[in-house]
């Protein structure tokens, strides 16, 4: 979890340190990309690099979409995020003035910030 | 630069990119040429223009960019902000900034230059995740009349703008609910890139080479650099 917000390397998933180092790069625009890329490359075979580029490359798009649009989180988004939003900091970012923090719903309990996938 | 003139050619710059997923791009660019539901084909390339221009300066602070281009008069000046600030620093936008740019611009007129935007940046990042160029913009279709489609039933759900409710698949898939054209034009590039070769964000399966939680771990890690709190 920490991973997500620059407190740890993503080790506990595999290739999660070049998972991590690709997502910095890719967002900063910063002069180590060219190395990052070939180093998650390595890690996860071409493939895999194609799917990252593309995670990378829409949820630069998502994550406008919501600013913009201003979407709340859904009540179960927000419950089950409700106990490290905090901790992460996420709740000191200015999107979430756009939900309604205290609504957490125990009801809705189970799904993430997506719902899980099934197949 | 990419090397051929076909647009998205990824296969000529060497990279295996899902046949799927270059489709849906060649078919976003057609899209963004074209007449949509509230502005026309030269006032969409120039908003995808905009947006371009400013997140490639992201990292420069608001007021050091100077060298952005001018609409010269393709574009109202708040359309250009809004173009640029979605680009950009969307993560400063707040309620009283999207309530000015929606009163000057209507509020379907400002999903669908959002939707341009978000289009623009998702396929800019990912041709710099793969270490291609961008791709260059497509030209305009000067004939078409936007038709002014909206979704009439979107209702207020507390976001900035009015929103298909209820919906029937991820919550954040109707952030563009108002304009269908618009809500088609981004998240037809989501489920594409997100969700494996044969999944679907919306159908919920999830079948790419990498695990969930490593997805996850990228799209998150990307979300908080952004800071989306969503």
């Amino acid at each position: 979890m920490d991973s997500t917000v620059g407190r740890a390397s993503g080790s506990d998933v595999p290739a999660g340190e070049q998972i991590v180092g690709f997502g910095e790069a890719v967002v900063r625009g910063s002069e180590d990309l060219p190395a990052a890329r070939e180093a998650l490359r390595q890690a996860l075979g071409e493939a895999g690099f194609l799917e990252a580029c593309g995670i990378a490359g829409i949820f630069n798009g998502l994550v406008r979409n919501a600013d913009f649009s201003g979407i709340p989180l859904d009540d179960a988004a927000l419950h089950s995020s409700e106990d490290f939003r905090d901790k992460l900091g996420l709740n000191d970012f200015s999107g979430a003035k756009n939900s309604d923090l205290t609504r957490a719903d125990a009801s809705q309990a189970g799904e993430g910030l997506f719902p899980q996938k099934r197949g | 630069m990419p090397s051929s003139s076909v647009p998205f050619d990824y296969s000529a710059d060497g990279f295996a990119v899902r046949d799927d997923v270059t489709s849906i791009h060649r078919v976003s660019w057609e899209k963004i040429a074209r007449a949509g539901s509230h502005w026309t084909g030269p006032q969409r390339v120039e908003i995808a223009r905009q947006a371009r221009a400013a997140r490639a300066a992201r990292n420069d602070p608001p007021w050091s960019r100077d060298a952005l281009p001018g609409a010269e008069g393709r574009l109202p000046e708040t359309a250009v902000e809004a173009a640029r600030t979605i680009g950009a620093d969307a993560h400063r936008i707040d309620r009283a900034w999207a309530e000015s740019m929606i009163e000057a611009l209507g509020d379907a007129a400002y999903v669908e230059l959002g939707s341009i935007v978000v289009t623009v940046s998702a396929l800019d990042a990912f041709a710099e995740a793969l270490g291609r160029g961008h791709e260059p913009l497509p030209d305009a279709i000067e004939d078409g009349t936007p038709d002014g489609a909206r979704l009439e039933a979107a209702v207020d759900i507390g976001a900035y703008v009015p929103m298909a409710d209820p919906f029937p698949g991820p919550n954040v898939g109707r952030a563009l609910s108002l304009v269908p054209e618009a809500n088609t034009l981004f998240f037809s590039n989501v489920m594409a890139m997100y969700g494996g070769p044969s999944g679907s964000f919306f159908d919920l399966k999830w079948d790419g080479p990498l695990s969930r939680p490593q997805a996850e771990l990228l799209a998150a890690r990307v979300s908080a650099l952004n800071e989306c709190f969503y």
